[in-house]
C-alpha cells in the first residue's frame, strides 16, 4: 500500500457556543505531524471549507465539510465522529483529537497497526509515562463494566465490514445517545455525550474483546491524573511546556516519546504556530 | 577477584560531629557485612578532630583507608532542622565530596553510605557483584507513622510537585565502569551548571543537594524520562527505610535500635528497629548515644 493510503484524520468543528478555534489546534497538530512524521498525511472535517483560512490549507491533503449535519451546538459536534469511517479519504486511517500534538516519529506503528481492522486505546499516560489511574475520571466505565476506550487515538481500516458495522452503531448511539447511554450506563450514566463513551458502547456491542493495553497509546494531560496529585486546576500553571525545533515536545522536563493529548487548548498561541511553520520554511 | 568496600564522607560542621557518626556507621558496617573494608573521605579539620578525640586503636579498626579530600572553594552550604528535644535547630550542612565518589574510591565495587546510615542487617551485601553498573535508590518510606514523605501511598517521592522523581543518594552501589564514570562526571557537570538546571527543572533549591544532582542526572541518562531503559537501577536490598526528624533514639542495642516517635495525635510510642537499615535523620540523638554504640558494637566485640 502506498503511503498515501495510510493517513490521520481529525475533526474540527467550531460552534458558535465554545470559543475553542479548533481548526487552529488542528492547524497545529498536522505542522507537528509533518515536522516529526514519516507518514505525514493528514486531513481535517470541518463544518464548511470556509472556515480554514487560507494559509492553513496546505498542510491537509484533504479538507472534509459536513455542511448538512445537525450536530452543531454544544457537545454535539462530537457525535459528528461517528462519520469517520465515511468520511476518511485514506484506506488506513489513525482518528485523532485536534488538541493533540505529535513529539516522536511513530510511524512504524503502522505496521503493527495494519495487522488489526481496528484497534482503538485503551491505556493512556501520563507525562512521566506513566499509565494514569483512570478510575476516577472512568467511574461510570468500570461500574457498569464498559470497556474503556479512548478515541483521541484510534486506527481503523475502510473496505472491511466489521469496522464498517462499528461505526453504524456508533452513528446509531449518536442519534440516540439519551437512550443508549441510560441503557448502558445504568448504574451511572455520563454527565456528557463523549465520543470514548459512544465507542465503548459500541465496542461492548459489537462484542470486541475487552483488555487493557497499552499500544497504541498517548500521554493525556488531564491535571487530575497525572499521579503526582498537581493540586492546580492547568497543568500548563505547573509544568514547563517547550518544543524545539525537531518538534521535540518537552513537558515538566520531561521528553515525550507518545503523542500528547495536551487538554488545554490555550497552549497553542499563535507564537506555537510560528514557531513550527518556521521549523517547516513555510 | 574485584575488591569491595564501604565509603564515607565525613565532614564536621561547627555543630555536627560527623567523625563520631561515621565511626558508629563503620562499626556498625563491619559487623554486619562481615568485616567489609571501609574507607573515608573527609578534610584535614576532621582528621584533627580524630587524632585528638578518638583513639588511635578505634580509628584504624574503623577506617582501612582515609583519604584526605578538602571541601570545593566554592562550597554551597544549606541548611536544614534538626528536632532535639522538641525544638529545631538550624544548622549549616556541607556538602561533601559525594559527587567524586568515583574518583575517589579505592574499590572496584563501592557502595556509598550517609554517616548517619545505619545498618542492622547483611542487606547490602546482595549488591556485591551486581550484573548493574549503578544502584541508587528512589524508593523511601518512613518507619514511624507520620508519613513525612510521600502524599497518599505513593512511596516515590517527587522532588518537587511537577517535576521529576527524587533518587536517595544516601546509599547508593556502584562499580567503576565507564558508565558509572559518565554518570558521576554528568552529576559533577550539573553541579558546575546548578545555576542552569536549578531553573531548567525548576528546583527552588539554590544550593546544591547531592539528592537533586543524583536526581537530575539519572534523568537525564534516561533520556529525560522515567527509568523505562532500566539503565539505574533502584535497590534489589529493599527500599530505603528512614527515621525522620520526628523520631528520636530511645536506646541502643546489641542487636538494633529503640526509636521514640509520635503519632499523628502526637502520642509517643516506641518502636524496635533491628534485621533492617536506616537512614537516621536526628544526627544529635546519634552522637549523644556514640558511647552507647561503642558499648554495645565495640568494646564488646
Amino acid at each position: 500500500m502506498e503511503a498515501k493510503d495510510k493517513g490521520y484524520l481529525v475533526f474540527a468543528l467550531n460552534n458558535k457556543e465554545n470559543n475553542t478555534d479548533y481548526i487552529k489546534l488542528a492547524y497545529c497538530l498536522a505542522l507537528s505531524i509533518k515536522l516529526t512524521q514519516t507518514i505525514k498525511n493528514i486531513s481535517v472535517v470541518v463544518h464548511d471549507k470556509k472556515d480554514v483560512p487560507n494559509k492553513f490549507k496546505w498542510v491537509f491533503d484533504k479538507i472534509i465539510e459536513i455542511k448538512s449535519s445537525k450536530w452543531t451546538k454544544y457537545d454535539e459536534p462530537m457525535k459528528n465522529e461517528s462519520y469517520a469511517y465515511r468520511l476518511t479519504p485514506y484506506q488506513e486511517t489513525i482518528k485523532l483529537e485536534s488538541d493533540m500534538l505529535f513529539s516522536k516519529d511513530i510511524s512504524n506503528w503502522w505496521d503493527l497497526l495494519n495487522k488489526y481492522n481496528f484497534m482503538s486505546t485503551t491505556e493512556v499516560l501520563t507525562f512521566r509515562n506513566q499509565t494514569i489511574y483512570d478510575k476516577k475520571i472512568r467511574h461510570e466505565f468500570y461500574l457498569n463494566g464498559i470497556p474503556n476506550l479512548y478515541s483521541g487515538f484510534v486506527y481503523f481500516k475502510k473496505n472491511n465490514e466489521e469496522v464498517k458495522n462499528f461505526f453504524e452503531i456508533n452513528k446509531k448511539i449518536a442519534e440516540y445517545s439519551d437512550f443508549y447511554y441510560r441503557k448502558f450506563f445504568s448504574k451511572k450514566v455520563p454527565k456528557h455525550y463523549s465520543t470514548d463513551a459512544t465507542y465503548s458502547i459500541a465496542s461492548n456491542i459489537m462484542g470486541w474483546a475487552n483488555f487493557k493495553k497499552l499500544f497504541p497509546t498517548f500521554v493525556h494531560m488531564k491535571p487530575d491524573i497525572q499521579r503526582d496529585k498537581i493540586t492546580f486546576s492547568k497543568w500548563s500553571d505547573v509544568l514547563s511546556f517547550n518544543v524545539n525545533s525537531q518538534g521535540e515536545i518537552f513537558i515538566g522536563n520531561y521528553k515525550q516519546v507518545y503523542p500528547v493529548h495536551y487538554f488545554e487548548k490555550d497552549i497553542i498561541t499563535d507564537e506555537l504556530v510560528s514557531f513550527y511553520e518556521r521549523c517547516l520554511n513555510v | 577477584m574485584s575488591s569491595k568496600g564501604i565509603l564515607l564522607f565525613c565532614y564536621n560542621n561547627e555543630i555536627l560531629c560527623y567523625a563520631k557518626q561515621s565511626i558508629i556507621a563503620s562499626i556498625l558496617a563491619k559487623k554486619y557485612l562481615n568485616g567489609v573494608s571501609v574507607s573515608i573521605v573527609t578534610d584535614e579539620n576532621t582528621l584533627n578532630y580524630f587524632d585528638n578525640n578518638i583513639s588511635e586503636n578505634l580509628v584504624n579498626y574503623c577506617f582501612d583507608n582515609i583519604i584526605v579530600k578538602e571541601n570545593d572553594n566554592k562550597e554551597h552550604r544549606r541548611s536544614y532542622k534538626q528536632f532535639s528535644d522538641y525544638y529545631t535547630q538550624e544548622v549549616e550542612y556541607k556538602n561533601g565530596q559525594r559527587h567524586n565518589a568515583y574518583y575517589l574510591t579505592p574499590y572496584d565495587e563501592t557502595i556509598v553510605i550517609d554517616t548517619d546510615y545505619l545498618i542492622f542487617s547483611n542487606k547490602l551485601n546482595n549488591l556485591w557483584n551486581s550484573s548493574k553498573d549503578i544502584h541508587i535508590n528512589d524508593i523511601t518510606e518512613p518507619v514511624s507513622r507520620i508519613n513525612t514523605f510521600a502524599k497518599g501511598n505513593e512511596q516515590k517521592k517527587l522532588v518537587k510537585e511537577g517535576t521529576i522523581f527524587e533518587t536517595w543518594a544516601t546509599v547508593f552501589y556502584f562499580k567503576k565502569t565507564n558508565f558509572s564514570r559518565f554518570y558521576f562526571d554528568l552529576v559533577n557537570h550539573i553541579r558546575n551548571n546548578w545555576n542552569y538546571y536549578q531553573l531548567v527543572y525548576d528546583l527552588s533549591s539554590k544550593t546544591i543537594r547531592s539528592d537533586h544532582t543524583f536526581s537530575v542526572a539519572k534523568h537525564i541518562i534516561n533520556n529525560l524520562n522515567e527509568n523505562n531503559l532500566n539503565i539505574i537501577d533502584g535497590f534489589n536490598t529493599g527500599i530505603l527505610r528512614a527515621a525522620t526528624q520526628y523520631d528520636k533514639l530511645y536506646d541502643v542495642l546489641n542487636n538494633g535500635i529503640i526509636l521514640e516517635s509520635l503519632t499523628e495525635k502526637n502520642e509517643k510510642y516506641f518502636l524496635r528497629i533491628k534485621d533492617m537499615d536506616l537512614h537516621f535523620y536526628n544526627k544529635f540523638h546519634l552522637e549523644n548515644f556514640f558511647e552507647k554504640f561503642l558499648e554495645r558494637y565495640w568494646y564488646g566485640s
